[in-house]
């Protein structure tokens, strides 16, 4: 599915990635978790291939093309989603819009017939259900006066919308309380296939009890430190990093 | 006292428009060109008594022409006039609208212009507040690209007190074009407890696109409240990374976040249409 080879990435003249590993076959949910800073975010961004990171060496490829040449429309045409860390508001564009402009463009660029409002808004009102997004918060502008944690669920419900195939998520759960945290959970849960995938970046082992990742890998500056199975998350919720960063110092 | 019977027509083609006392109209002025000769229009406009006009104006055309557009309106007491510009003419046209409007007691005039033709196009608005409790609205949005040059310049006199005047311009610039909005806002001695609003905000979509923004508050009276502010920006990068992270294609997502910078000018004219 994914195949991360050597990456690394330059943010203004600071390299932030540095020689990062990583593979993900299809059906697997892979977490990563590391320190503040470590790059999760940036390894998200170039992913989605956001202006202003610089990859200057390694490769990225999805089912065999290579995202580096892609914009990022084009990495979504072929099945890939980021889940914001910190989701982008945009007064004036209201949310049923920006579903159904997404959606579509999705469908044409794939050669698929274009939903029709009334086809648009059944799907929406089945997804909406399912993350218990409020009539309300369709109503706004994307991302506009909803709370932190109503942010994170719009997040969920546009990948369930769009049905990605590698979904990275950048701490979906932060700020979630613990109803919000199930149902997060739930709307990855429903999407899991033995073709999907998900990168799932956290700081907390309370995600990873609802999601049961198959793999979990620690970066540390940049690169990948360790990688393990469940075991590692409890280790980290115990002990901290300090042991798996010293390991590279 | 406001006249009740029409200035005389001057030009070729005119157009007296009366709304008696309690009455309500609409009316729909189109100007579709294609003779390429220039015009000169003339509108009188009376709303009466508690009258209501809703008024919509159209200009198009082809060729290269000039336009002139005189346009006296008169609201009397309570009276309401909704108005809605369309100046969609060619891209070699010279459009210049001149606007006179007197307002008498608690009457309300409400407008939007939308401008996109013409490669060059003024907007020149004398409003009097002469009735207290009037208020007055101009809405203008500016969608030019090329070498268009759009101006408006809007002077409002509140010569009585308690009266509102509001002037909100959206401008989308793109390639050479220049917009350019003068609002001026003059309160007399009289004028108190005025209450005068004044933004304009110019999206600039290329390095060489110009907005020139110039407020005037010129006030006499010590009782009001008067603000104005203007802003000039690109697309916000993280919004357009934000869509087309989302499938979006890179000029829909511009389009998107275009129309969401002046959607809100269409608040109370729904149906108009860029
Ligand atoms: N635009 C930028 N310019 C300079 N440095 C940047 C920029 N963006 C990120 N960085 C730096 O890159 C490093 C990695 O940031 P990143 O956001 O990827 O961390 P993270 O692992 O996601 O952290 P967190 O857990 O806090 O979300 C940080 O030191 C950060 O300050
Ligand atoms: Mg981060």
């Amino acid at each position: 599915m994914i195949k991360i080879k050597n990456l690394t990435v330059e943010v203004g003249d600071k390299q932030i990635l540095n020689g990062l590993n990583l593979e993900l076959k299809s059906g697997e949910v892979h977490a990563i978790m590391g320190p503040n800073g470590s790059g999760k975010s940036t390894l998200s961004y170039v992913l989605a291939g956001r202006e202003g990171y610089k990859v200057t060496g390694g490769s990225i490829e999805l089912d065999g093309i290579n995202l580096l040449d892609l914009s990022p429309e084009e990495r979504a045409v072929i099945g890939l989603f980021l889940a914001f860390q910190y989701p982008i508001e945009i007064p004036g564009v209201q949310m049923t819009t920006f579903l159904k402009t997404a959606l579509n463009s999705l469908r044409k660029a794939r050669g698929e017939k274009e939903l029709d409002s009334l086809a648009m808004l059944k799907l929406i009102k089945e997804k909406q259900k399912l993350l218990g997004i409020t009539d309300d918060m369709l109503k706004r502008p994307v991302n506009v006066g909803f709370s932190g944690g109503e942010k994170k669920r719009n997040e969920v419900l546009q990948m369930a919308m769009l049905e990605p195939i590698f979904s990275v998520l950048d701490e979906t759960d932060s700020g979630l309380d613990i109803d919000a945290l199930k149902i997060v959970a739930k709307g990855i849960n429903t999407l899991r296939s033995p073709d999907r995938s998900f990168l799932v970046i956290t700081h907390y082992q309370r995600l990873l009890d609802y999601i049961q990742p198959d793999v979990i890998h620690i970066l540390s500056k940049g690169r990948i430190v360790k990688t393990g199975g469940a075991e590692l998350a409890l280790e980290l919720e115990k002990n901290g990093y300090a042991e798996f960063i010293e390991n590279v110092a | 006292m406001l006249p009740k019977t029409p200035t005389p027509l001057t030009s070729d083609e005119s157009a007296f428009i009366h709304v008696k006392a309690g009455e309500s109209l609409k009316e729909n002025l189109a100007f579709i060109r294609n003779d390429s000769k220039d015009h000169s229009i003339h509108l009188n406009i009376i709303v009466e008594e508690e009258a209501t006009l809703e008024l919509i104006e159209t200009y198009g055309g082809n060729g290269s022409y000039t336009t002139n557009v005189e346009m006296d309106i008169f609201l009397h007491r309570n009276a309401v006039l909704k108005h809605l510009k369309n100046q969609n003419e060619s891209q070699e046209c010279v459009h210049n609208n001149i606007v006179s409007i007197h307002q008498d007691k608690s009457s309300s005039y409400s407008s939007l212009l939308i401008n996109k033709g013409s490669k060059n196009s003024h907007y020149n608005v004398r409003s009097i507040l002469q009735g207290e409790f009037s208020t007055c609205t101009f809405k203008g949005i500016n969608i030019l690209k090329e070498k268009q040059k759009a101006k408006a310049t809007i002077a409002i006199e509140h010569q009585v007190p308690n009266c509102e005047s509001f002037q909100f311009y959206r401008s989308v610039l793109d390639d050479w074009s220049v917009g350019s909005f003068e609002g001026r806002v003059h309160v007399f001695k009289e004028g108190q407890k005025t209450f005068a609003r004044q933004m304009s905000n110019a999206l600039l979509l290329s390095p060489t696109a110009t907005m020139f923004t110039r407020p005037e508050l010129e006030i006499y009276a010590d009782d009001v409240e008067c603000n104005h502010g203007a802003t000039t920006g690109q697309l916000d990068q993280e919004q357009l990374f934000y869509l087309r992270s989302r499938g979006i294609p890179e000029n829909v997502a511009k389009n998107l976040l275009i129309e969401a910078f002046i959607s809100e000018m269409f608040e109370g004219f729904e149906d108009a249409k860029l």
